[in-house]
């Protein structure tokens, strides 16, 4: 189980745009945009929020398999990686996440502007703060290399 | 609800990313960005297969996927279900999809780089709204058929070939909104493009070269291929990510960036082939400052304005040449002044230098070797396009050849290197040498 160091975890939590794939119990996939990424201070374990709708299927998939992959894309150079967990579990938020989630907003939709969005189209982009939203926990057990490129799809270690 | 993918068929300009999800059959998700989703038809969308990946072997092991678009005016998300269907390594898509990848690797410096093994063509399933999304009002104007008419007009009317790119470029921005654009012909060894006319930009941009098959201009008129993306920030920092990688890996590819010609901050450009007979004899360009400027309507209605040019550019040429007619009186000769400037002609190529820098070479640099020759021994300044044509040492090609073309290239390659010999039109199919310097003439066979 790969500990997520600081540097890495400092990446993880900044201006990213975030997507999660996740699949039912046939292996249909599904994705959802998440809102917010946090590391645990261990570097164990990931946060990041989803709103709690009906209609998402990767609130079920997850309930129901518990496997999830993460993308973490800076749109300003493209550096990306991907983390999977098979233990992801959902809780409710509390007011430390709503704050973490304005937070977010606020950084990722300024860095959308720099690759030519307006702001309110890169505002919409994003998930809105929701009161009814989740948070998804899991334990990363792999992390990819995701930049487009040589080194593309290889297992990033630590 | 379902959706139609022509109901969001700008969803597919890829101005924001889009994304798939696959499954192994081991029951492990995966997730990756894709630059482009591609749509095929009504039922069908595909993707770009430039190598084998987690989420390719993912596919052929589970076939269904799901495929993540956002809408660039709006900012609403779609979900696609998606099965995979077959790969195609030919053919009109898979062309398409070629050629907007070379324009990616182009633009970075990476010609070659990207190579597109196959076309992975997606039956959609279903096709939803993604969640939580609400999505900002917007007015979408769509162009104007009216607009396209008034320019056909405009432009069926000039008799002159020079006169017909500015009325074509202030008419794009007058109708259909195109406030900056540019006309590239290509020299007669299609090896380049060189600007000859422009409008909307600070300064002229004429003169600028662009090489074929380089950039987004070269490729078009390489392929002979409309080329259109309303993205280019987005291929652009795509390729600077891909030439970091290369670099950090200590592979050494790598040429220079190609910069734009034209708007310094362009994030929109439609570049389409002037075409006759299946040979390219330039491209026509509109950029724009603004995301996600140009539709798929949009690159129709240029189509059929570079397919007009093209048609009233050929028509003009032949009324040059059959019915030159002089207009007003003949102005005085300009002085000539100053030391003699060397003028070298090198035969093999007709590459010509004027006071040792180079200038043009081909048909128009052989034309200008006889018509800077008729000066110095003849003091003649007073030529006519016919004559041209029907001078075998020249060995120009029949009439469908664009000899005006060549000339307006000329003049604009003098105008452009402030050089003692201009050329000024003084009628249709006429035009004198206007000569400032002494010339002296060096043939080097």
């Amino acid at each position: 189980m790969p500990v997520l160091d600081e540097a890495f975890s400092a990446f993880l939590t900044g201006p990213n745009a975030l997507l999660i794939g996740t699949r039912d119990r046939s292996n249909v996939p599904a994705i959802t945009r998440p809102a917010g990424c946090v590391v645990s201070a261990d570097g164990m374990q990931v946060m990041v929020y989803l709103l709690d709708d009906p209609d998402d299927r990767c609130i079920p998939n997850i309930r129901a398999t518990r496997a999830v992959a993460l993308v973490v894309a800076r749109p300003t150079t493209y550096e990306t990686y991907q983390l999977k967990g098979t233990d992801a579990q959902l809780a409710p938020i509390v007011e430390e996440d709503v704050e973490r989630i304005a937070r977010y907003r606020a950084s990722i939709v300024q860095e959308m502007t720099q690759v030519g969005l307006t702001l309110d189209l890169a505002g919409e982009v994003v998930p809105h703060l929701h009161t009814s939203m989740l948070k998804l926990t899991f334990s990363p057990s792999e992390v990819y290399r995701q930049t487009p490129g040589p080194g593309a799809g290889e297992r990033r270690e630590g | 609800m379902q959706v139609t993918l022509s109901d969001i068929a700008a969803c597919f300009e890829g101005v924001i990313p889009s994304a798939i999800a696959t499954c192994s059959a081991d029951g492990v998700p995966n997730i990756t960005y894709i630059s482009h989703v591609h749509r095929v038809d009504s039922e069908h969308v595909a993707l770009s297969y430039q190598f084998f990946n987690k989420t390719r072997r993912n596919l052929q092991e589970v076939d269904r996927a799901e495929v993540l678009v956002v809408h660039p005016n709006d900012g609403r998300q779609f979900l696609l279900d998606v099965q995979y269907v077959r790969t195609e390594t030919e053919g009109a898509l898979f062309e398409r999809m070629k050629a907007r990848l070379e324009v990616i690797a182009s633009l970075s410096g990476m010609t070659g780089r990207f190579r597109l093994i196959g076309a992975d063509v997606f039956r959609v399933l279903g096709c939803r709204r993604g969640l939580g999304m609400r999505g900002l009002a917007t007015d979408v104007k769509a162009p104007s058929l009216d607009g396209l008419a008034q320019l056909s007009s405009q432009m069926v009317s000039c008799e002159e070939l020079s006169t017909l790119l500015s009325v074509t470029l202030e008419g794009l921005a007058r109708h259909l909104s195109h406030s900056h654009s540019m006309i590239l012909l290509a020299d007669e060894l299609g090896e380049r493009l060189f600007t000859v006319a422009s409008h909307g930009y600070p300064e002229s941009g004429a003169g600028s070269e662009v090489r074929v098959g380089e950039g987004l201009i070269g490729i078009a008129a390489q392929r002979g291929m409309n080329i259109r993306t309303t993205h280019l920030t987005r291929d652009i920092l795509y390729g600077r990510a891909v030439r970091q990688r290369v670099v950090e890996e200590g592979e050494v590819p790598i040429e220079r960036e190609i910069s734009l010609p034209g708007l310094p901050e362009t994030r929109s450009q439609m570049a389409v082939p002037i075409r006759i007979r299946d040979r390219t004899h330039g491209v026509l360009c509109v950029q724009s400052s603004n995301l996600n400027a140009y539709t798929e309507t949009d690159e129709v209605m240029l189509r059929v304005i570079a397919d007009h040019l093209a048609t009233a550019a050929q028509l003009s040429t032949q009324l040059s040449e059959l019915q030159p007619r002089r207009d007003g009186g003949q102005e005085a000769v300009a002085p000539v002044v100053g030391a003699p400037v060397l003028v070298r002609h090198y035969a093999h190529d007709h590459s010509i230098f004027i006071g040792g820098d180079y200038l043009i070479k081909g048909v128009a640099g052989a034309i200008l070797w006889k018509l800077v020759g008729a000066w110095v021994t003849e003091r003649r300044d007073s030529f006519t396009n016919r004559e041209l044509r029907l001078d075998r040492s020249l060995k120009l090609p029949e009439l469908s050849d664009n000899l005006e073309a060549r000339l307006v290239l000329l003049k604009q390659r003098l105008e452009d290197r402030s050089a003692p010999v201009r050329i000024q039109k003084d009628g249709r199919g006429r035009f004198r040498l206007v000569v400032t310097r002494a010339l002296e003439l060096q043939d080097v066979s």
